[in-house]
């Protein structure tokens, strides 16, 4: 098999030297609900026994956050860009992080799988073959309680307008195999509003077929099963990102999962309402418009304010608890 | 052993037990192999009814669910008589009647298929002359140890029309295995790819297949074509061997490592392909050498096509997955192959070292490499061909003789700064430049 080159690989440009990490809300907010999502793993085993694998990029976001709020200490930041090292080494805000440099189908192999791990894929470039690899290592070795997230840039194929232009199937044909893409699957469904569940139901089909093998050696009680948490949809830059993932667990560890609870937390995405995803939407709003909306929350019946619409402040309501603290100062 | 219950005669059993075809066949197959024999039936239906013309309005659907399978034609229908005497007997006996230039023709597929995925079958036919339907419980079967036979359970004699035609086979009490199988997307999507391969011929002329109401789509056979190359073309007619009548393409295509290859049909069915292995001549050493696969030869492709009225004559295992590389007729061709692939993989070798010599600066232009990319894919039926394969000639080293190339690695930040220094777009530039500029004030007289 041909691994194809990431589009940020091609450019040769790291995607942190791209985005000004720091700047996107709708991120941050995700990274602040999965923690939430985290914490009740505690019915599983004590969280500070989990191992986090990330894609840290040089601002380590997700790391900070886990560490401090979770207190966690196995951390293993995966990392491709090793001219960038040294730079790296120097943005490591904890010492308990531990750095590997190499492509994500390389490391994760090599790590050890004896911890419950937390992973989370967080790729910036599209869906492409080499990211089956990385969902078959996890699939195929992580223990009961572990959880797998993944990130992809859903933004359409380039739609053909002149002739002799390749289609958006034909694009998509090129970065992953035509056996992987669903048999319903036609041009049409590829557009800005369906492509985004098309990439999920392959990335969910290769998870089903990986467990189906693994669980083809596993006696009945260790047999493995997948629960999706999470299903977001969200929009920092001209990308939209979809970001999908859950938890395996064993049928002897069906009591636990079902103490965890997650249904508790409303951006959950299991069952019956797993394929309709959450759109984190972050309305454009000012401190004294959100410290006003604050004092009417979680209840939302309280004081509007008129010239914003219900529509802003629905999404406001909805995330207000995530909302990320930008400070526009530097401190000495 | 108690000599009241041994056997008084002398006679040591040689019968086949059922187990045999249950259990132990079914290990031969793969289940997206059995589901294509099902449908190597069909075709047989439609090549029955349309002899080798199009296929046009004739469909093949199947079902795969998590609890049964279909697959249901509207082609010929099996005959009530080939019912009766051979479609359910295991092995065909040696007087049954040929369909001329059948794929399914070892009596073994349809029953291999059906064991291989489940307990219970139920097929119904509706031919010329006939409706009948048969039900089967694989597990009652098996335990009528020496009766083999199985019964119609409803059968009309009568004349039907052509729109009335066709056979549906049902199977449930689907293996647990299987039925797994089946609740995977990612196998629809496999078992398509894998129609696509095997049918390509049979959908490009008119049959419909459809898995769960989607139908495959056709895929083509195509080569590069412009009047710089020629596909090299080899027919013959193999009078003792059946008459079997053998065609092969070879040239090259898109650069696609897991495409290149032989393709090998049988009766318009592909057998094998891309074949990559000494089974088709990759790493051989007669009649001349060739070279093992790998990326160089990403563009090669061949495409050979054995057709007989008589289909034992073809080369082909009883699974059709792989060709019996050891009968004469396909030594024979595999010969013509590996002789027809040298000259193709004579050129490649040349593309190759061309792109290195353009990459270490001694060429100034790939010249094969553009023609290459001026060339347009086409179907194989419709290329130039010629008896071997006809390509441009490199234009010969154009090192002048007194150049040599310079090839060195500094970082990019400097060969930037110097790029912006000199004005010019490229780090070769830069190296002209600065070669240029040192000469100029250093070494001029």
């Amino acid at each position: 098999m041909t691994i194809p080159m990431t589009e940020s690989v091609k450019n040769n440009i790291p995607s942190y030297e791209r985005i000004d990490y720091t700047l996107r809300p709708a991120k941050a907010i995700e990274r602040k609900m999965l923690c939430e999502a985290f914490r009740r793993l505690l019915n599983f085993s004590d969280l500070t026994e989990y191992r986090y694998v990330g894609f840290s990029s040089v601002f380590f976001s997700d790391f900070s956050l886990i560490h401090k709020s979770l207190g966690l200490t196995d951390m293993i930041s995966i990392e491709k860009e090793v001219k960038d090292k040294g730079r790296f080494m120097f943005n490591r805000p904890y010492k308990c992080i531990r750095l590997r440099f190499g492509y994500s189908y390389d490391v994760l192999p090599a790590i050890s799988w004896a911890k419950k791990i937390i992973l989370w894929l967080d790729y910036d470039y599209k869906l492409s073959e080499s990211m089956f690899t990385d969902i078959g290592t996890f699939i195929s070795r992580a223990q009961t309680g572990s959880v797998i997230l993944l990130t992809v840039d859903v933004t359409p194929d380039n739609l053909p307008d002149k002739e002799g232009e390749k289609s958006r199937y034909e694009q998509l044909t090129e970065r992953i195999s035509k056996a992987k893409i669903p048999i319903d699957v036609e041009e049409k469904d590829l557009d800005r509003e369906n492509y985004p569940r098309v990439c999920y139901n392959i990335i969910n089909n290769e998870l089903e077929e990986v467990l189906a093998i693994r669980n083809g050696g596993l006696e009945d009680k260790l047999k493995l099963n997948y629960k999706q948490l999470f299903n977001f949809i969200y929009k920092d830059g001209s990308s939209p990102m979809l970001t999908i993932g859950g938890v395996i667990y064993s049928n002897s560890d069906k009591d636990k999962i079902a103490k965890c609870n997650f249904k508790r937390l409303d951006f959950i995405k299991s069952e019956k309402d797993k394929f309709d995803p959450y759109r984190i939407n972050v309305p454009k709003l000012t401190f004294r418009e959100m410290r006003h909306l604050d004092k009417t929350l979680p209840s939302s019946k309280g004081e509007k304010l008129r010239f914003l619409s219900k529509e802003m402040i629905d999404d406001y309501s909805k995330i207000y608890r995530f909302f990320p603290n930008f400070v526009e100062a530097e401190i000495h | 052993m108690s000599p009241n219950n041994a056997p008084s005669s002398n006679v040591v059993k040689g019968s086949p037990s059922k187990e045999l075809f249950i259990s132990m066949l079914t290990r031969d197959i793969s289940l997206i192999d059995a589901i294509s024999d099902l449908v190597d039936n069909c075709v047989d239906g439609a090549i029955k009814l349309k002899g080798r013309g199009k296929f046009t309005g004739l469909e093949v659907n199947i079902t795969l669910k998590e609890d049964c399978f279909i697959i249901k034609d509207n082609c010929s229908g099996i005959d009530k008589d080939l019912a009766r005497d051979n479609a359910f007997r295991f092995g065909r006996p040696s007087e049954a009647t040929q369909i001329d230039y059948s794929v399914g023709q070892f009596g073994i597929g349809m029953k291999r298929a059906l064991f291989k995925m489940g307990k219970k079958f139920e097929i119904r036919s509706v031919s010329e002359k006939a409706s009948f339907s048969i039900e089967i419980d694989v597990n009652k079967w098996s335990k009528r140890e020496d009766d083999w036979d199985f019964k119609f359970k409803e059968l009309i004699e009568e004349k039907f029309p052509l729109g009335e035609r066709g056979t549906e086979i049902i199977v449930s009490s689907l293996n647990p295995d299987v039925s797994e199988r089946f609740k995977q997307k990612n196998f629809l999507s496999e078992l398509r790819t894998k129609l696509e391969l095997q049918h390509l011929i049979n959908v490009s002329r008119g049959l419909v297949i459809k898995i769960n109401g989607y139908p495959i789509e056709s895929t083509q056979l195509k080569l590069l074509n412009s009047n710089k190359f020629k596909t090299a073309y080899w027919g013959k007619r193999f009078k003792m061997y059946g008459n079997t009548y053998v065609r092969i393409y070879a040239g090259i295509g898109e650069e696609h490592l897991d495409k290149g290859g032989w393709y090998i049909f049988c009766n318009n069915r592909l057998i094998q392909g891309p074949e990559q292995s000494i089974i088709s001549g990759w790493g051989a050493r007669t009649p001349v050498r060739i070279p093992k696969y790998h990326g160089q030869f990403s563009r090669f492709r061949g495409f050979v096509f054995f057709e007989s009225k008589a289909p034992s004559f073809l080369p082909w295992n009883t699974s059709k997955t792989s060709v019996d590389a050891d009968s004469p007729i396909f030594q024979n061709v595999r010969s013509e192959m590996v002789r027809l692939m040298r000259p193709i993989i004579n050129f490649l070798n040349k593309v190759h070292d061309e792109s290195a010599a353009y990459l270490s600066r001694i060429l100034e232009e790939k010249y094969l490499q553009e023609e290459i990319d001026s060339a347009t894919l086409k179907d194989y039926l419709h290329v130039r061909t010629s008896g071997s394969f006809i390509a441009p000639t490199p234009k010969g080293l154009v090192k002048k003789t007194n150049e040599v190339a310079i090839k060195y690695i500094r970082t990019e930040d400097r060969v930037e700064k110097l790029k912006n220094f000199f004005k010019v777009s490229s780090p070769k530039k830069v190296g002209e430049k600065t070669f240029d500029y040192t000469y100029d004030r250093e070494c001029k007289k």
